[in-house]
């Protein structure tokens, strides 16, 4: 229950989540309201066992699924590039980009 | 790189980067003006919540996400997924209205009608009445378990869990008739997602409301990162009025503050207890000030009762704080307003003259033309009508083109309330036409009062030699 330490961690959970949540609820949007799920499952050639519940539901988790790996791997990319700008010394690039690293 | 906080301890762990150690905020009440409001904000919005799924409308549910059959009913209003245009209308009339107000007084969307801060609320409502004010909370923090500490912590856990259900039940109230809902839920009867989704917005309520808190806005909320996009000096801010306040410090009632050398700030601290994201609003305005105004509501107390003018930390403008004139009509206003305007003008016109009848019509693909007998050339097409009424229609299909181009067959449809089909579409014309292509108009009517017709153009073709 305490709340005390938000780490980078846990901060970055959170901030990948969150956004990707709210985009890939406006994707299920659209997307279903463009697409009828009883064409996606003819399209599969599968009996329609699926509730549409379900399709929706599994819809949306695949939305959320594939924005957060983008936010994700945003993040990282953000992350291992200010890693190694906390830790000049592994810095392993040409001086000349020294000055803009700096003002960043 | 994080920025760390005036006051906090910044230990650097491993190569990790910096690590933040926030104190767990234990918000005290506040009581005023804009504690009232928001009460009332958050019993009006969640009152809405709760309640509008058990609302019936002419015999079905008044707001229902109807998933399978793919409508969402709104008070009598059926939309369609066709009509998706109108719920990207409301969408866009939603972000505008979030720039205009925000242009306007700043984030009062975050301190009175965010679910964020309305949820939380409630969950605070909860704990401050399960475990006493912020200092009674402190302590028991503290304490050691005790069992009336077990006893204070499982009320309160049981109080959050059982209304954080309640809130998932009413969230997939809004796809599945609350009606069947609740009683399949009692018989154990739910589906397997209705189950999950009752569980899942339930855990995303607690999560939020009950745990993540303050956190939410600020790491986690996109407004709160764009909204100063939105301020300019003639926004509504909260602020503390420096010059008045500085330098602050304690003092007994009615000294002469000439005298002692102090301004009006008593400094009792109170404004950073209320504050819910923690913050000393007197270090100027901060990033994370969701401008609940809690903090003006415990200094106007203060005030009151030392006797000095009320507003020592008040909502104001960056123009006014230093004696400028704050314009209220403004081009940022004027252009958010304006376009407000339009928008929700356009969008409620369209709501109002929409056709409640769709028809598409398509050409034949496996021949463009096929000649009947000698004197008779017939083109192929497929209707797809969808009644989007409640009630089942009679309609009559008619057709305008060349002279002598006629139906073949049957021009009447029948369909019942909610329906969607094909049909088929036989046009004859007289081969004297000649050769080539020619425009013509498919119409469909209702039959009886209130008749609605639509219209769609094709092209009939006739033989080519
Ligand atoms: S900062 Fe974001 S989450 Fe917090 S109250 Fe404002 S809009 Fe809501
Ligand atoms: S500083 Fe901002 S967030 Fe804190 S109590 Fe005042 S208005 Fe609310």
């Amino acid at each position: 229950m305490e709340q005390e330490h938000w780490g980078w961690r846990r901060r970055s959970i959170a901030e990948v989540l969150w956004p990707s949540f709210l985009a890939a609820a406006v994707g299920t949007m659209v997307f279903f309201a463009l697409i009828d799920p009883d064409l996606l499952l003819m399209a599969a050639e599968r009996q329609a066992d699926w509730s549409q519940t379900a399709i929706y539901s599994v819809g949306f988790f695949s939305f959320w699924a594939l924005t957060a790996l983008s936010s994700g791997l945003t993040t990282w990319l953000i992350r291992t590039e200010r890693r190694k700008a906390e830790f000049p010394r592994d810095r392993r690039r040409p001086p000349e980009s020294d000055e803009q690293q700096e003002q960043g | 790189m994080n920025k760390p906080a005036t006051k906090d301890t910044v230990i650097p762990i491993k190569q990790e980067g910096m690590y933040r150690k926030e104190p767990k905020i234990y918000p005290r009440e506040a009581k005023g003006r804009f504690a009232r409001l928001r009460k009332l904000a958050v019993w009006v919005l969640l009152g809405l919540f709760y309640v509008a799924c058990w609302l019936q409308w002419d015999g079905q549910q008044a707001v229902l996400f109807d998933l399978p059959a793919r409508k969402f009913h709104i008070f009598g209003l059926t939309l369609w997924p066709q009509d998706f245009i109108y719920l990207t209308g409301l969408l866009i009339v939603a972000g505008l209205s979030l720039f205009f107000f925000t242009a306007l007084a700043g984030r009062l969307w975050c301190g009175f009608a965010c679910p964020q801060t309305v949820w939380t609320e409630v969950f605070l409502m909860m704990e401050q009445w399960v475990e006493g004010d912020r200092n009674k909370r402190i302590k028991l923090d503290k304490a050691p378990w005790t069992a009336r500490k077990i006893w204070k912590k499982s009320l309160k856990q049981f109080l959050w869990i059982t209304f954080a259900l309640w809130t998932g039940f009413t969230f997939v109230g809004y796809f599945t008739p609350v009606l069947e809902l609740g009683p399949k839920i009692l018989a154990l009867d739910t589906g397997p997602w209705e189950t999950f989704w009752v569980f899942f917005y339930g855990l995303a309520t607690y999560g939020n409301a009950g745990f993540l808190r303050e956190q939410v806005c600020k790491y986690m909320c996109p407004y709160a990162r764009f909204q100063s996009a939105m301020f300019d000096k003639d926004t509504l801010i909260i602020s503390y009025d420096e010059d008045r306040g500085e330098p602050r410090g304690k003092r007994k009632k009615n000294a002469d503050l000439e005298a002692l050398n102090l301004g009006s700030c008593v400094d009792c601290t109170l404004c950073v207890q209320v504050c819910p994201t923690g913050i000393d609003i007197r270090d100027g305005l901060q990033y994370e000030c969701i401008a609940c105004a809690a903090c003006i509501d415990v200094c106007d107390e203060v005030m009151d009762k030392m006797n000095y003018p009320r507003g020592l930390i008040r909502y104001t403008t960056e123009h006014a704080v230093h004696g400028e004139p704050t314009k209220v009509v403004r081009p940022r206003t004027l252009i958010y307003a304006t376009l407000l305007t339009l928008v929700t003008i356009a969008l409620v016109v369209s709501v109002f003259n929409r056709t409640p009848l769709r028809m598409e019509v398509l050409r034949d693909r496996n021949a463009l033309y096929r000649v009947v007998d000698p004197a008779t050339v017939e083109n192929v097409y497929t209707l797809k009508i969808v009644n989007m009424e409640d009630v089942d229609r009679n309609y009559t299909v008619s057709v305008e083109g060349p002279e002598g181009l006629r139906i073949d067959g049957d021009s009447t449809v029948e369909m019942k309330a909610g329906a969607a089909e094909a049909f088929v579409l036989r046009l004859r014309a007289p081969t004297e036409l000649g050769t080539g292509r020619r425009d013509i108009r498919v119409s469909l009517e209702t039959e009886g009062p209130d008749a609605i017709s639509v219209h769609r153009d094709s092209t009939f073709f006739l033989p080519f030699n």
